[in-house]
């Protein structure tokens, strides 16, 4: 378990403070999203949580201990998987997990054999005698994640591990991190895939401009922001729209029609599927919810209309 | 795998590393090859020219030989030499075997000539043997007997054992006759009242038989010595072959010369100091720069820092790791240097004064590496630290003396060169360079600084063991305590 408390970050002086005053957990057996824009403070957050740069001001216990004062205790449960890995250039896999590995007092042919086992775990094997530097993004960033479970940690943290990774990427990671949150442990994953968090998350932590402003619970996720009504009408045409417009904005794409801006009570939405049907529309969906994670997201953080 | 030992041999095996190390000890050396083989450092042996001279007589001709050979025995080839016979000049240059002739026909037994002979080398010194050299005049060549010259020169890459160099000529046109030559070492104060021992070989008492002379003949004897011989006098004496009789004798002369300890370490510190001023702080420079600071600033120690460990914890490892490697190419390098040197001054430095100039080397290293560390911490940007870097190295290693010395202090401020004030200043402008230690360092063991064109004695600059400990223990401590500070609380 992961407890940030007050935590803020400055860089330098006459800086407007990366973080400011961020309180939140993330429990055992949980994945925690969280999204942000660029700049908002999502890494910074991490950084700090994995010990990699001091706070300002709070702080971040890990199973209790905190990471600055209790750096090597703190860290032995802590696994960090950055957006971009970057090692050693010219070191060899192999040798460089061991030397990670030394660090959990884990050596000689005990190391030998985790380090085999996670790099056959994450398909790097193979590539065992090359150099990092000769190894594609995808697999940096499958050696951090074998690099990142030497100790098996009780709290992963993702920072936009998700980008750059190819569909069957996404859907191995997406996986390995279901599993992660089986095994009891803590996720905290930071992306700007917002449907892959709702996906996976348990909790998506919204933070702007170093403010944490909204921690939905996944319960939330369907009905989030203005409610709008979804459609798709097998012959739509003018006078199907002509209909709608009375009732709100229709935005269309191809038979699928999004109603905004209604002008009626919600719970009267059923009027317009009979007006529909009145006029001889063949209705196939009729759907109202909230206008989903994304668009709650963008006027969360108030960039609707253009990032 | 122990992680301190992954930066261990990630340093020690780094291809830059081990580039170095072989740099440093080859130069070094190669270096100490070439100074104990010429001799530069001191009055080199093998830069004093001698030139031998004699005669014989042969199907009427007098036939006049030079015969010139370095300090260490080398024939010297190539040498102009102008041979005066009777106010004729003959002039030509030493042939390969360090020879040049000349000839003057005459039937008479007995002649007067006057001869001479020039030698223009460019030697730091050169002698022409006695009885021939320039302006004296009316030597005769009547009835030339036997020339056996016998010159002390410096056994090869010694600068401490001695030889004797022979060159034996004559006389009329007849073979010179076999000569066996024997030796005797003495506490030096008994030989010194006796010039020989004895006119025959039977009355002489105990010598010892090193080797025979006959012919038209050039070599050179070797006493073996020991350093047991640092308090011997050694007599050398020719015996007729046939009679036994004493033909000649060389004088007692010391043949082991004692280099003290202080002139010895001076000596080498200062051929030393030429190679580490400039590649001990490029090694820690760029050691610090590729094992630390571009790990640093690129991002690679992130992925370290957020194992079980503090970045203080990493930072040490590095540190040590960089001064290891430099500690490693320091006791190669002078370990070799004192191997090779031990020839050329008669016995090796003890390993207290090895380590003596590993540890003066090594504050250097730490100095500039501890800075390169401290820049690293305060600064994300890889240009930078290498700049800092490369510019601490142009600064400190290259123009101090120039920018400090002459354009600040005695252009600017004026101070003279020769004020007594200077060697003060001086010596504090040393001890804040971090390159400037090794100086005051090796000031204190010889006791005496070099300022400006002055030399003054070390105390009088305030060069003391105590003041030389401070400023050690402030460039090895201090830069290096810092940045750990700072990467405790800093980030």
């Amino acid at each position: 378990m992961i407890e940030i408390r007050g935590l803020s970050k400055i860089y330098g002086r006459n800086q407007i403070p990366a973080i400011n005053n961020i309180d939140l957990d993330i429990n055992d057996g949980e994945i925690l999203g969280f999204a942000g824009l660029n700049g908002a403070g999502k890494t910074t957050t991490i950084r700090i949580a994995c010990g990699i740069i001091f706070p300002t001001g709070g702080k971040v216990n890990v199973d209790g201990l905190d990471i600055v004062k209790n750096k090597v205790s703190a860290s032995k449960n802590i696994g960090w998987v950055p957006e971009l890995p970057n090692f050693e250039p010219n070191a060899k896999p192999v040798l460089l997990l061991k030397y990670y590995a030394g660090f959990y007092g884990i050596k000689g042919g005990e190391a030998e054999d985790l380090i085999e086992k996670l790099m056959k775990q994450f398909n790097i094997w193979e590539a065992r005698n090359k150099k990092l530097k000769n190894y594609s993004q995808g697999m940096k960033k499958r050696f951090s994640i074998a690099a990142a479970m030497l100790g098996d940690p009780k709290n992963y943290l993702f920072d936009e591990t998700l980008n750059g990774l190819d569909p069957e990427g996404v859907k191995s990671m997406r996986k390995f991190m279901l599993q992660l949150k089986k095994d009891g442990k803590s996720v905290f994953l930071s992306s700007h895939i917002l449907t892959e968090l709702e996906n996976v998350a348990d909790r998506i932590a919204i933070i702007k401009r170093g403010e944490l402003i909204k921690i939905l619970d996944r319960d939330e996720l369907p009905n989030l922001g203005k409610t709008v009504v979804k459609l798709k009408i097998e012959n739509i045409d003018g006078g199907a729209l002509r209909i709608l417009e009375k009732y709100g904005t229709p935005e269309v794409i191809g038979k699928d029609v999004i109603l905004k801006d209604l002008s009626f009570n919600s719970s009267d939405a059923h009027t317009i599927n009979n007006e529909l049907i009145k006029a001889n529309y063949e209705v196939l969906k009729f759907d109202v919810s909230g206008e989903g994670l994304e668009e709650y997201f963008l006027d969360l953080v108030g960039q609707k209309g253009g990032m | 795998m122990s992680p301190i030992l992954y930066d261990l041999r990630r340093t020690l095996t780094g291809k830059f590393t081990i580039l170095l190390i072989i740099l440093i000890v080859g130069f070094t050396a190669l270096g100490a090859y070439t100074m104990s083989s010429s001799g530069s450092g001191h009055t080199s042996p093998g830069n004093i020219y001698h030139t031998d001279v004699g005669y014989y007589h042969s199907n009427g001709t007098y036939h006049i030989v030079t015969y010139t050979f370095d300090g260490y025995g080398t024939p010297v080839i190539n040498t102009p030499i102008s041979l005066s016979v009777n106010k004729t000049f003959y002039n030509g240059t030493s042939n390969s075997a360090g020879f040049y002739n000349s000839s003057l026909k005459s039937n008479e037994s007995r002649i007067p000539v006057d001869a001479g002979v020039i030698v223009n080398a460019s030697a730091s010194s050169f002698l022409v043997e006695p009885g021939f050299a320039f302006m004296q005049t009316n030597m005769s060549l009547i009835n030339a007997t036997t020339s056996l010259r016998i010159t002390l020169i410096n056994q090869p890459g010694s600068l401490v054992y001695k030889m004797y160099n022979l060159f034996y000529v004559g006389p009329n046109d007849s073979r010179s006759p076999q000569l066996n030559a024997y030796y005797k070492a003495y506490n030096s104060s008994a030989a010194a009242t006796k010039a020989y021992y004895g006119n025959n070989l039977s009355t002489s008492a105990n010598m010892t038989r090193i080797g025979a002379v006959g012919d038209f003949y050039t070599s050179s004897l070797k006493v073996p010595l020991t350093t047991s011989n640092q308090n011997s006098t050694f007599v050398l004496e020719f015996f007729n072959a046939t009679t036994d009789k004493l033909v000649t004798s060389y004088p007692p002369v010391d043949l082991y010369t004692h280099i003290s300890r202080v002139n010895q370490f001076s000596t080498v510190f200062a051929f030393l100091s030429g190679l580490y001023g400039f590649f001990i702080p490029i090694m820690a420079i760029f050691s610090s720069y590729l094992y630390y600071g571009k790990d640093r600033t690129s991002g690679v120690l992130e992925s370290v820092a957020t194992r079980p460990v503090t970045k203080s914890r990493i930072l040490a490892s590095r540190f040590a790791a960089v001064i290891l490697s430099i500690f490693i190419a320091l006791v190669i390098s002078i370990s070799v240097a004192n191997i090779l040197l031990a020839q050329y001054f008669g016995q090796m430095l003890p390993l207290s004064d090895v380590f003596g100039m590993v540890g003066i080397f090594l504050v250097v290293s730490a100095a500039f590496a501890g800075i390169v560390f401290l820049t690293s911490q305060l600064s994300r940007a890889q240009g930078t630290v290498l700049g800092v870097g490369i510019v601490m190295f142009i600064v400190f290693d290259m123009l101090w003396t120039f920018l400090i010395l002459d354009l600040l202090l005695f252009y600017v401020f004026k101070l003279s060169p020769l004020a007594p004030s200077t060697g003060v200043v001086t010596a504090i402008l040393d001890a804040i360079n971090p390159a400037g230690f090794s100086s005051i360092a090796s000031s204190l063991v010889t006791g005496t600084f070099t300022a400006g064109f002055n030399s003054y004695p070390a105390s009088t600059v305030g060069i003391t063991m105590v003041s030389v400990s401070i400023v050690g223990a402030i460039w090895l401590i201090v830069p290096f305590a810092i940045t750990y500070y700072l990467s405790r609380i800093r980030d």
